[in-house]
């Protein structure tokens, strides 16, 4: 019998023998996946800048990343990703916070409608619910809604159709309208215009924070039992705050309330679980290796070492789910394509 | 007039035609077919200019194939099956999509491809030319309407019009009254290529165009 409950703990319970004594690239936070995610599933990825990067290491390695409104594959990434095409699986561009989680869930769901609100810039129009989807705004009222409606369409889509739901919890600052909803920016940033009787902060604590989420995942299994979610945190840190404090210091408590939410919302649900892209990119074991300069943005080789991480312990744990995308195999049309070669040209 | 035809495998059934109906032009026509699935999957995007000697350079070169086309040996080019697709141009009409996007994309359709790649390589060396021929119109499913493919259709010659190119439309013969190509008129199994017999309006439509005014 053990002298103590540390006496008999494996290698990774110390931070000596687990970092210390390691190479940072030896290090291996052995994340245990609670469900595989296999190739033929149908994965929905949203949340906040960092969730596009499983979205793509998800398309690189020719698994089920689901995209609910797609675009011919013959236009560019550069032309679609411009307009939000093909960087999550709806058109919902980033949804920083649980409760705006919440809010397109309800929205898709049919339990609430938008507001009317419309942002006007230069003579175009803004949604106000994403800012930035547009490059030069809308048209008009008729098409802004008309997309809306195909991206709330998409995003019950996901909803409805995926195995996996891949959300990124990013931000607990918000802004909200004195009528209740809540918008991705603050009015006034990107577009639109602030107004200090309407417009209100709230710097969500982990109650609001956890509740949100919580009713969102309810909302969605209410209509797709089946569905299982990952929940990462996003290791980029703020790059504004509104909460009265430095901006480390701010960052330092949003990431640790939205860290606190994942794991607790991942520990009572078997169909929920996370994964630490957060901890690896930002844990000082880590030494800041995974940053650009600025110290906020994540560069390459983080985004290369989690995808790396995640993918290696899911085929720890279940196989090979996934291989990187093999050079391109001739298709069932190349091969007519010989055919009509070997017929003209012997 | 010495023409080449420089293209994906669609080359070839022209080709075929060629030999098979219009014997009469085998010492006029050159064929330089790059089928998708060579080039390691890069097909005519392997395909290069070489400026200092006037050549397009990447070809395969298998069996009696040429590897290199001296840009100076010819009259006039044909190119085939480097993308010029009506039918993506109009599925982005019909699609609920913002009017700036659809315009973004609809650019991107036009000059993101081997087409206008091949064309502009061909324009820096020489003044002959050009005809572009599109790819094939899908031959099952459901197709966007005939007025919007024939509203792409238009938009992508004026396109080719106002870089001094001819666009050659797919041959009316070889497509039914709603602009799918026609089962007997196909071959492969799936949207792919024309069957020789069909080819052979390609061909004549080619001969037409490029042929010098009397």
């Amino acid at each position: 019998m053990s002298d103590n409950p540390y006496a008999d703990l494996p290698a990774n319970r110390f931070w000596r023998q687990a970092v210390a004594d390691r190479s940072l690239f030896d290090i291996d936070l052995a994340w245990d996946p609670k469900f595989t995610i296999g190739r033929k599933m149908r994965i929905s990825t949203f949340g906040s800048c960092f969730a596009q990067h499983f979205g793509r290491a998800l398309k690189a390695r020719d698994m089920g990343w689901f995209d609910a409104e797609p675009i011919n594959p013959v236009i560019s990434d550069e032309t679609c990703q411009a307009y939000g095409y093909r960087v999550f699986s709806a058109r919902t561009a980033n949804i920083y916070t649980t409760s705006l989680l919440n809010q397109w869930t309800r929205w898709a769901l049919g339990h609430e409608t938008p507001p009317g609100e419309i942002w006007e810039k230069d003579g175009r129009l803004i949604d106000p619910f994403r800012p930035r989807i547009e490059p030069d705004g809308f048209a008009s009222p008729e098409e802004l809604l008309a997309l809306r409606d195909v991206t709330l369409r998409a995003f019950r889509d996901c909803i409805e159709k995926s195995d996996i739901f891949v959300f990124t919890l990013g931000l607990t600052e918000s802004w909200f309208n004195a009528d209740g909803y809540e918008y991705p920016m603050c009015p006034g940033t990107v577009a639109g215009s602030f107004d200090p009787d309407r417009h209100r902060f709230v710097n969500q604590g982990f109650n609001q924070v956890r509740q949100a989420l919580a009713q969102a995942i309810q909302a969605m299994r209410a209509v797709n039992p089946d569905l299982r979610f990952l929940l990462t945190v996003s290791p980029v840190p703020l790059t504004a705050t509104n909460a009265g404090q430095h901006v480390v210091t701010a960052t330092m408590e949003s990431k640790s309330i939205l860290r606190a939410v994942a794991g607790e919302i991942a520990r009572n649900r078997a169909f929920a679980d996370y994964f630490p892209s957060y901890e690896i990119i930002n844990s000082p074991a880590f030494r800041g290796v995974f940053f650009e300069p600025n110290m906020r943005s994540v560069n390459p080789r983080g985004v290369a070492f989690v995808m790396e991480t995640f993918f290696t312990a899911l085929e720890r744990k279940f196989g090979l789910v996934t291989e990187t995308r093999a050079p391109r195999r001739p298709s069932q049309d190349d091969l007519h394509c010989e055919e009509a070669m070997l017929e003209a040209f012997g | 007039m010495k023409l080449a035809i420089i293209g994906t495998s669609h080359v070839a059934k022209i080709l075929s035609a060629q030999r098979a109906h219009f014997p009469e032009l085998a010492e006029q026509w050159d064929c330089y077919p790059v089928p998708n699935g060579l080039n390691d999957g890069l097909g005519l995007s392997a395909i290069g200019l070489d400026r200092d000697n006037k050549r397009l350079t990447g070809f395969p070169g298998r069996g009696n194939m040429k590897r290199a086309l001296d840009l100076t040996g010819y009259d006039a080019f044909v190119l085939v099956g480097g993308q010029s697709p009506p039918v993506a141009l109009a599925m982005l009409k019909e699609r609920t999509l913002s009017a700036s996007f659809r315009e973004a994309a609809a650019r991107d359709l036009l000059t993101r491809n081997n087409n206008l790649r091949l064309f502009q390589a061909i324009r820096s060396v020489s003044d002959a030319p050009v005809a572009v021929a599109t790819c094939l119109m899908v031959a099952r499913g459901t197709p966007p309407k005939v007025e919007t493919l024939e509203r792409a259709e238009a938009e992508i010659a004026e396109f080719w019009t106002g870089r001094g190119a001819t666009f050659l439309p797919q041959p009316r013969e070889t497509l039914g009254p709603d602009m799918l190509t026609r089962p007997d008129c196909q071959m492969g199994g799936g949207d792919n290529h024309l069957t020789t017999e069909a080819a052979v309006h390609q061909v004549r439509q080619i001969r037409d165009a490029m042929r010098v005014p009397a």
